[in-house]
């Protein structure tokens, strides 16, 4: 992928000021991904943590870690794991599928926030429950010189 | 093409231990919604799919959208139970791919 | 009373019969520094001979080879910050950060003079040093930054430099290097406390990396020791991840990190610290004070003010032209520079941003004296942080800026938190480059 550093670098700026737009169209783009992933189950909080810092002083790079507190078992294991900004133009962040032989749920990554707003993570098992946190963060300026 | 850094907590772990990995790729993660100065929209490339096996057996896909973060950072964890090579690849919407490879040891 | 002008004649008849009777000239108010040579126009001078006031040098004797250019530095050799910390730790050896500066002055055809500033009267063009006045057509200040110790003590000079000699900050070079390093080398155990600087502070990452260099040694000679860094921001960064992963990971037991920690209170004579964190008490210490602008900037009356009318500590610059907003035979280049951006503040105060805008700024003053149009440039900067000494592995901070459309200034920040041996040899790729560029 032939792309400089330098290319690189300017090209996410440029992206975090367009996605900066249409935070009502991402409300029903949100109420369709919660609905699609709990298939309209209730869903719990406990089990699941989800660790995104108060404010986020690089909004191009906001560190985000998602977590399963129990290791999978041979009758329990998570299938899907579900990370949504829910105030960004396209909400959807990303997924991850596992398998059972992973052994465990326990990842990290860096998401770019258009604005302030929430980071929701959520989890299916095995057997069809979903897990869910929610987390809001500050979006600011900042940086190595602030 | 460029090489993937990726970091290992123990590539000789005991059966049963919690390996961490860490990997970045540098990948300018266009969104698509960028304009170029003549007011042209920038096409979208993405990463928009990754895999991670352990022996040729699949581990976990991650499926990214344009919210990740320009030249990704991936944090993960697994237990090892088998050793063999730790592959993970990268493809973006280009389809083009990137690919590292780890050998993965079970300690007696 | 004999007059100056006196003595010189008088020295310059001695001179041809009985040369052993030179001697110092007596410095007054009307003492030229160096006086103008012949038609070399314009006369840029330069005050500070670091990172960013060499490569200006050399880049405005390339690119405006009338011109007649004078760096002022007050220090006898060229000390490297940037790469220190890895010297502390002797990953490279004096030797690496230790560099002839007249070497590159006579290269490019700058006239270097080791002096220290006393003031400047940007009424009459005016510097004034310990050896004389100097007049110029445009000046730049590259003095770095201060130690604001006066933040902590007010005008107790005596805690200020005890605090100086006994727990040297050591981010400006001069004997506070050597002091640190000796320090590390005979800690026998205790507690270790770093006070970092509020930001903005020269070099953001270095402290981080400062630790752990320091927490290797301790680890890798079995010293007994505990590091407690005393951070005002609420966590670390820039390369948050990588620096929480390496104390977490590689010295679980020495370092402690204590976000919220605004210094309020240093008592260096009981060894006692205040913080919004909580007392400290120490058995030795790293005391970093709040960094300012170089004092030549508050000579110069260039320092900016905040909205309530205080000043800032940093100059007060245009954003993207780079001169004093209030005087624009004025630039300021280097850690000095104030507020870029609303949206990130500082260009990070850094060796690399230094030097790059070092050669803007020399740009810049070509394109005018050309009366040539000036085009916005921008820097852009990289850091690498040792964070392991065995095997060797760093960390890296990538910073770029684009140009807005209203004009301001925009920045993407890229941390490489993933601790890797290549990023080392990087970082030495970075060093020899830079040291090729201005001080070759």
């Amino acid at each position: 992928m032939p792309v400089t550093r330098r290319e690189t670098l300017a090209l996410g700026a440029a992206a975090a000021v367009a996605l900066a737009a249409r935070p009502a169209l991402a409300r029903a783009e949100v109420d369709a991904l919660l609905k699609e992933f709990t298939g309209g189950r209730p869903t719990r909080s406990d089990g699941l943590s989800l660790d995104v810092p108060l404010t986020a002083d690089n909004p191009n790079a906001v560190p985000v870690a998602v977590k399963l507190a129990e290791r999978f078992s041979d009758s329990l294991w998570c299938e899907e794991i579900l990370i949504i900004a829910d105030r960004n133009p396209r909400p959807a962040v990303c997924r991850f599928r596992f398998e059972r032989r992973m052994g465990l749920a326990d990842v990290a990554i860096r998401v770019r926030l258009a604005e302030s707003q929430s980071v929701i993570a959520l989890a299916r098992m095995s057997d069809g429950s979903v897990l869910m946190q929610s987390k809001p963060v500050t979006v600011a300026g900042g940086g190595c010189g602030m | 093409m460029s090489k993937p850094r990726i970091w290992l907590s123990n590539r000789k772990p005991a059966k049963g231990e919690v390996v961490i990995v860490r990997a970045m790729v540098a990948h300018p993660m266009e969104t698509g919604l960028r304009k170029q100065a003549s007011g042209e929209l920038v096409p979208r490339n993405i990463i928009n799919s990754f895999a991670c096996t352990l022996d040729g057996a699949t581990l976990f896909t991650w499926r990214p959208e344009t919210a990740v973060s320009p030249s990704p950072y991936l944090e993960f964890r697994f237990i090892a139970e088998t050793g063999g090579e730790l592959a993970m690849r990268w493809t973006d919407d280009a389809g083009q791919t990137i690919l590292a490879q780890e050998r993965i040891e079970i300690a007696a | 009373m004999i007059s100056r002008r006196h003595l010189i004649a008088t020295g310059a008849a001695a001179l041809a019969s009985a040369p052993a009777l030179a001697r110092p000239a007596v410095v007054t108010d009307a003492t030229q520094l160096l006086p103008r040579s012949g038609p070399a126009s314009p006369r840029i001078v330069i005050c500070g001979g670091g990172w960013g006031g060499l490569s200006a040098a050399k880049y405005l004797r390339q690119q405006l080879p009338e011109a007649e250019v004078i760096v002022i530095e007050r220090n006898p050799v060229f000390w490297s910050c940037p790469i220190s910390n890895k010297w502390l730790i002797d990953v490279v050896d004096t030797n690496y950060l230790l560099h002839d500066m007249f070497a590159p002055a006579r290269r490019h055809g700058y006239t270097l003079i080791q002096t220290e500033i006393t003031a400047i009267e940007r009424d009459k063009k005016l510097v004034r040093t310990a050896q004389g006045r100097i007049d110029y057509d445009y000046l730049i200040l590259a003095g770095g930054i201060r130690n604001a110790y006066d933040v902590w003590f007010g005008d107790d000079r005596r805690a200020i430099e005890t605090t100086r000699m006994s727990f040297p900050s050591a981010y400006i070079p001069n004997s506070e290097h050597v002091a640190l390093k000796n320090k590390l080398k005979t800690f026998k155990g205790g507690t270790m406390v770093m006070t970092l600087p509020p930001p903005p502070h020269r070099c953001p990452p270095s402290p981080y990396e400062r630790a752990c260099v320091m927490a290797w040694h301790m680890k890798v000679n079995k010293i007994p020791g505990k590091i407690v860094i005393l951070d005002p921001k609420t966590r670390i960064m820039p390369i948050g991840g990588g620096f929480r992963a390496a104390f977490e990971e590689l010295y679980p037991d020495i370092i402690q990190h204590v976000p919220n920690a605004a210094v309020r209170e240093v008592d260096p004579f009981n060894k006692r610290i205040k913080t919004s964190a909580g007392d400290f008490d120490f058995d030795d210490a790293v005391l970093m004070p709040p960094h300012q602008a170089a004092d030549m900037v508050w000579y110069a009356d260039l320092i900016a003010k905040n909205p309530e009318g205080k000043p800032t500590g940093w100059a007060d610059i245009h954003p993207t032209m780079l001169h004093a907003r209030s005087d624009d035979s004025v630039y300021v280049i280097g850690d000095a520079m104030g507020m870029i951006s609303p949206q990130f503040g500082h260009y990070p105060k850094s060796g690399h941003v230094a030097n790059y805008v070092g050669k803007i700024v020399a740009t810049y003053l070509a394109q005018r004296v050309r009366k040539q149009e000036v085009k916005v440039l921008l820097p852009d900067n990289l850091c690498y942080m040792l964070v392991n000494g065995d095997p060797r592995e760093a960390i890296s901070v990538q910073f770029d800026y684009e140009l807005m459309a209203d004009g301001t200034v925009r920045q993407t920040q890229i941390d490489v938190d993933i601790r890797t041996p290549d990023l080392l040899e990087e970082d030495f790729k970075w060093a020899q480059r830079m040291y090729g560029d201005f001080l070759a």
